[in-house]
């Protein structure tokens, strides 16, 4: 990944220096983990420990038991891996939390092939799918450091619950500071008639094929997904009018993920356009590297496979 | 009140238990039976701080039925006590607000609930909220015991012992029927009290359709730890033909059994 413009602030940090401040700035804010750690959550647990609670390995009762705190008047995170924290405690969060509407924001670490050396029970490639199906729920997806941030303020000012999936390393600024995330969709970069369209890390592959393959004449865009529950149709819609070209990609599994959702927004809206999907094939990931390219690669997923797509 | 005036309440709320069963064409007759002198007790044995008028009254105890599919017990005890009209049973699982399975739109429910397991959990967020915030009120969950196979009672169970939730008071419903068998037979849970203590819980066990026997039990909690009541219970219990019968766990009844049952619990 191309990290050259990178603002040097890791995205999972930036997530939780956001909740910090949220935090600080709330008593009835608590944050719950799974005995899942991470730099900025440790600083939490140093500053504001009254509001921080290690449940230990237990996911289901870490659902359940936020909902009882939100129940009496909390503002709840609850913190792990993604599979642990959406797949492992899913009916708690479709009855505990989501059916009632509560103020519980589900923070997951790890999308796609994040944990590249741990195998299929570390590789986040389903939650999207599986927890695209539970009402109420909103879905966030990180790109860079600034929305992450912003997801975790977020979490604390909007209402119902969440699911926040965020990202661990340095990846370049796609937004400045000040953005605002009520959108749910954002072109990152400008183009013509072709464009890529991504959410999460992914884009920064969209982005590096997109740069190398643009001419002056022909520019080919990318737009981020960030919300992915509910998905903004209108927006959407209008950003792809104009568009002759489509390749969508993302690192989840071919069922039920960004292209799906995507496809049957278009034919909703009698949309017909060229469309290439890249996605995560029907299967379970055994590879294992430190680089979490590799990996990657063997679901197709490099920018090599993006530029060789776009120039089918 | 006396113990009269209890059995006289309990006959009442299994009669129209019966009724609405009845009427409404199937339901969980068995379980809700045999958690009904626990339910009279709560409510009406000045165990419970509630405010019908006020459901949401924020110092009220929290009540979860976890064993969420005898919720009927709960609706009659709760149309009785003023929260919603009684008429509302006349169309229990027939397009009204009740269903066979609790939800928060029906005034005195505090959870969600049908799915076994979730209630211990929920009710151990709300005591430590409590804790947290220092309100007195205290939380109640009432689990069935086949639903002490699924593993996030256990989650929960060693969860409040950690935190030492002592505003937390657990009682199963120990009627020792699953829907297919018995729950020794299907898969063991004897010892449950000795499963309890070494999770670090106050354990007490009851006679669980002897009403000053559940209040005196249920009312105090002085031990420091969560507490939990294993209530000796019988499926189905008042009605002979019901009792300890696992296929009373749902069903319909017949013009027949109905006249049979409301004999055998007016007599009673």
């Amino acid at each position: 990944m191309n990290s050259s413009n990178s603002n040097n602030v890791d995205m999972r940090d930036a997530f939780f220096n956001g909740l910090y401040q949220v935090i600080e700035s709330d008593k009835n804010v608590m944050v719950l983990t799974a005995d899942h750690g991470a730099f900025g959550l440790n600083i939490i647990k140093e500053d504001l420990p009254d509001q921080y609670l290690n449940m230990g390995i237990a996911e289901q009762n870490m659902a359940s038991v936020a909902a009882g705190l939100a129940l009496s008047g909390k503002i709840v995170y609850i913190y792990s891996i993604i599979n642990f924290v959406t797949l492992r405690c899913l009916e708690q969060i479709n009855i505990d939390i989501a059916s009632m509407n509560l103020n519980i924001n589900i923070v997951g670490v790890g999308a796609g092939f994040t944990y590249s050396t741990d195998g299929p029970t570390h590789h986040g490639t389903q939650d999207v799918a599986i927890m695209s199906v539970i009402p109420n729920l909103s879905i966030y997806n990180c790109s860079d450091a600034v929305n992450s941030n912003a997801f975790a303020k977020m979490g604390y000012e909007n209402k119902g619950p969440k699911y926040i999936r965020i990202e661990k390393g340095l990846v370049p600024e796609l937004y400045k500071q000040e953005s605002l995330f009520e959108d749910g969709i954002a072109k990152v970069k400008n183009g013509n008639d072709t464009y890529i369209l991504s959410s999460g890390i992914m884009i920064h592959k969209a982005i590096d094929a997109a740069k190398t393959l643009s001419k002056n004449d022909s520019e080919i865009g990318v737009l981020d997904l960030y919300r992915m529950k509910p998905i903004n149709e209108i927006l959407l819609v209008d950003f792809l009018s104009d568009v002759k070209k489509l390749l969508i990609i993302e690192d989840n599994i071919c069922t039920g993920g960004l292209s799906e959702k995507v496809c049957s927004i278009l034919m909703k809206n009698k949309m017909t356009l060229d469309m290439k999907i890249l996605n995560v094939p029907d299967s379970f990931s055994f590879y294992y590297s430190q680089k979490r390219e590799y990996v990657e690669n063997q679901s197709g997923l490099s920018v090599a496979h993006i530029m060789e797509i776009l120039t089918e | 009140m006396n113990q009269n005036t209890f059995k006289s309440k309990s006959q009442k709320t299994r009669l129209s238990i019966l009724d609405v069963i009845y009427h409404s064409g199937k339901g969980h007759i068995g379980g809700a039976y045999s958690c009904t002198d626990i339910l009279v007790a709560l409510y009406y044995g000045g165990i419970l701080k509630y405010d019908p008028k006020n459901p949401k009254w924020n110092q009220r105890d929290r009540f979860i039925i976890s064993k969420g599919h005898a919720a009927i017990a709960l609706y009659v005890i709760l149309s009785d006590l003023g929260y919603f009209n009684k008429s509302e049973l006349e169309s229990f699982n027939n397009g009204g607000i009740l269903g066979e399975h609790p939800d928060i739109n029906i005034p005195g429910i505090e959870v969600n609930g049908g799915s076994l397991g979730h209630g211990l959990g929920i009710g151990s967020g709300m005591a430590l909220a409590a804790k947290i915030d220092a309100n007195n009120y205290r939380t109640f969950v009432l689990l069935g015991d086949g639903e002490c196979n699924e593993g996030s009672v256990w989650e929960a169970a060693m969860f409040a012992a950690h935190h030492n939730l002592e505003n937390l008071t657990a009682i199963v419903d120990r009627n020792g029927l699953c829907i297919h068998g018995t729950t020794e037979e299907i898969n063991r849970l004897d010892p449950l009290d000795k499963k309890f203590e070494s999770f670090g819980w106050h354990v007490e066990t009851m006679d669980g359709h002897n009403i000053d026997e559940i209040v005196s039990k249920v009312k105090i909690n002085h031990s420091g730890k969560p507490k939990v009541i294993i209530a000796n219970t019988v499926k189905g219990k008042g009605v002979s033909f019901m009792e300890n019968i696992a296929s009373w766990h749902h069903g319909g009844i017949s013009d027949e059994l109905y006249e049979q049952a409301k004999t055998e619990l007016i007599s009673h």
